[in-house]
């Protein structure tokens, strides 16, 4: 494609991408085509970008064909595509096998006569051994929040969600100042015009969430997931819509666009109504079946079977597990099949379980520890093993798959020893894979080496969806793809939970293999 | 009437429109025609669902149905320009339908990197809050002009994907 050629293909586009195209111009255009792959390639690409806009930005431009509708069961007046992935998800949400639990908040009417209250803590590790306990009072002044994360509020409509590592100074009821870390505000009506100080800028809220973070060399980033805030920089002052973010460094402000993912927007409820959970303790010790345990479960079979991807296979090993007996999956075959659906949709959700890998392990024999869902579409799997694949985060450490995105920790599992692992996703809202999901090692809550944005959207209805399966790839198992993708390591008190574990839980659960309520 | 399809077939469909539309666009050129094209095109891929063998290529097995359904149009009497067979069929030859999800992804980033300006102008283009004409009235910009914009930031989204996915 010449120069000439080249910058025609481009004016016809843009012309074609806002109206039609005459007559002449569709033969133009057909020529050019006609031409070379290169123009053919740009031009692909090019509608393609188009189309993503379309469907990215709110689908407006493709109507629903009215022949569609009484397929898919739908009211007549929805006639745009945009309502039916809603739809099919909402029906996969309304299948959750649990008792759905209502959750709490804490009475914000006893908190302690101080500025700032502890509301919630995760993992919260602050430094000088000090210790706050849900209920606490903070004291004027600076605080260092070691690791973890924890929710404060000033008690007049400003709660702070602040992220370990974190140094931040309580100046005032209406003033924090951030010397380093990530501290996300939602303020109401009544804490408008509260301030957020960090070394680089004043950000003031004008009834808002945001998010502010700052690096160790001060330079500073605000985020603004509703509402608006004023940034006052030197004597400059800049206003920042929704939506909108910029980014301060000593030489440059730069705009860009907000990046929710980037922030812990909210923190797990203590789960108010009955709870329910299964555990497979796995300690029969011979056999093919292992019995499964539990509460507020319904009356099924949902014992663990013993299984090989062989016909004459003879199934996982019994060997000396961490409490009792264990299973070990050999890589070549070996699985466990259940009768659980898993949790589905965006409910909230925890596993925990013991998991050995040997040093040696081969990449596609990672997946999968334990493993749910279908692959019907982004979200749709829930698929917990160790990453297999450095593009995704560090090889070997635990990584939480939902098809098309993942959150994976640091500390590399392949060492031959017993680790325990704990996944918790919160419930509330529409939880995605990086704001909503945490994962701890041997107790600990584990730093993410990288994490991509998604919406959890469990699939546990669909034909295409699997049980729960440990040991085995959960694709590979639905379509049938006999001796692929096996994991090789073993595998001890496997628990799932309908609701977020929180840090004694979990700390329970690995000491003494017991679930606290 | 076509017949009832089961929620899995839902939802590969849906998942799908982008891409069939896409599939369909690029050969008619029309966007009046595509749509038109999209809607017999599902009509049918649900008459056939039973005919789809769960665990193959579900997007190849659209794309031919949406190929006979713009060749069927052709045919008609009053048929309205296209693109012709031998482009259509050299279109046939690229592979781009297979990574329109990873362009998707790669989209999301690539928005992030444009100015304010532009993410606003091609946010509200494709959000459908304003048309070209009416941004040009408020902006008090030429038609044209406010076109050659747009062309300029699609054109650099296509770039930052092209580099994405090469990346990836």
């Amino acid at each position: 494609m010449n120069s000439e050629e080249r910058n025609k293909l481009e004016e016809l586009l843009a012309t074609l991408m806002e109206s039609a195209l005459s007559d002449s111009e569709q033969k133009e255009l057909d020529q050019i085509l006609q031409s070379s792959d290169e123009a053919r390639d740009y031009y692909n690409d090019y509608i393609d970008t188009h189309i993503a806009l379309d469907w990215h930005f709110g689908d407006q431009s493709l109507d629903l064909p009215s022949g569609l509708e009484p397929m898919i069961n739908q009211p007549p007046e929805k006639k745009t595509l945009k309502f039916i992935a809603p739809i099919l998800a909402l029906a996969a949400i309304l299948t959750l096998v649990f008792v759905l639990p209502k959750t709490e908040k804490p009475d914000e009417s006893n908190l302690a006569q101080k500025d700032y209250t502890l509301l919630k803590s995760v993992s919260a590790n602050w430094d000088k051994n000090q210790n706050f306990k849900v209920g606490d009072g903070f004291e004027k002044g600076k605080h260092s929040l070691k690791s973890g994360y924890c929710e404060i509020s000033n008690g007049k409509g400003v709660k702070l969600i602040v992220e370990g590592p974190a140094e931040f100074d309580l100046v005032s009821p209406m003033k924090v100042k951030l010397e380093k870390g990530t501290i996300v505000a939602a303020v109401e009506e009544e804490g408008i015009g509260f301030q957020v100080d960090t070394p680089k800028t004043n950000v003031v809220d004008l009834g808002t969430e945001f998010g502010v973070s700052v690096q160790e060399n001060g330079d500073t980033e605000v985020h603004v997931l509703d509402g608006k805030v004023e940034t006052i920089t030197g004597s400059n002052k800049k206003l920042i819509n929704k939506s909108e973010a910029t980014l301060i460094t000593a030489k440059s402000t730069v705009a860009k666009a907000a990046d929710a993912g980037k922030f812990m927007r909210i923190l797990p409820e203590k789960p108010k109504e009955e709870i329910s959970y299964i555990h497979w303790p796995l300690n029969e010790g011979q056999g093919k079946v292992s019995t499964y345990k539990g509460e507020n479960l319904k009356d099924k079979d949902y014992d663990a079977y013993l299984k090989s991807t062989y016909a004459n296979g003879n199934g996982p090993n019994w060997i000396n597990g961490k409490f009792n007996k264990g299973v070990h999956f050999d890589g070549n075959g070996n699985y466990i099949e259940t009768g659980f659906p898993g949790i589905g949709g965006a409910h909230a959700r925890s596993v925990s379980f013991w998991v050995k890998i040997p040093k040696d392990v081969r990449t596609d024999q990672a997946t999968s520890m334990l493993a749910w869902g279908s692959y019907l579409g982004k979200g749709r799997t829930w698929q917990v093993s160790w990453n297999w694949q450095a593009k995704d985060g560090n090889v070997g450490a635990l990584r939480a798959g939902l098809y098309h995105g993942q959150i994976v920790g640091t500390q590399d599992l392949r060492d031959d020893k017993w680790h325990h692992i704990a996944v918790v996703m919160f419930g509330d809202g529409k939880p995605n894979v990086s704001t909503h999901i945490l994962l701890y090692v041997d107790g600990k809550l584990e730093p993410a080496s990288r994490k991509s944005i998604l919406d959890v959207k469990t699939d546990i209805k669909s034909k295409k969806s699997t049980k729960v399966l440990m040991g085995r790839d959960a694709m590979a198992q639905i379509y049938g793809k006999k001796q692929h993708k096996v994991f090789k390591g073993s595998l001890d008190e496997v628990y799932i939970f309908n609701f977020a574990l929180n840090d004694e839980q979990i700390r329970q659960l690995m000491e003494y293999n017991k679930f606290v309520k | 009437m076509a017949k009832e399809v089961s929620d899995e077939f839902s939802a590969l469909l849906t998942a799908s429109q982008p891409r069939i539309y896409g599939f369909i666009f690029k050969r008619v050129v029309n966007h009046d025609l595509a749509k038109e094209i999209l809607q017999d095109t599902n009509l049918v891929i649900c008459k056939k669902a039973d005919d789809y063998q769960p665990g193959t290529n579900f997007i190849a097995w659209v794309f031919r149905i949406a190929h006979f359904q713009i060749l069927s149009q052709r045919q008609k009497a009053n048929s309205r320009p296209m693109l012709s067979d031998q482009t259509i069929e050299l279109l046939s030859d690229t592979k781009e339908e297979n990574i329109f999800d990873d362009k998707l992804s790669a989209l999301n980033t690539c928005l992030q990197d444009l100015s304010t300006d532009n993410r606003q102008l091609i946010m509200k283009r494709y959000s459908g809050k304003f048309s070209v004409q009416q941004y040009a009235q408020e902006s008090g910009k030429r038609e044209n002009a406010v076109s050659k914009i747009l062309h300029k930031i699609r054109h650099s989204l296509s770039k930052c994907i092209k580099l994405k996915l090469a990346e990836a």
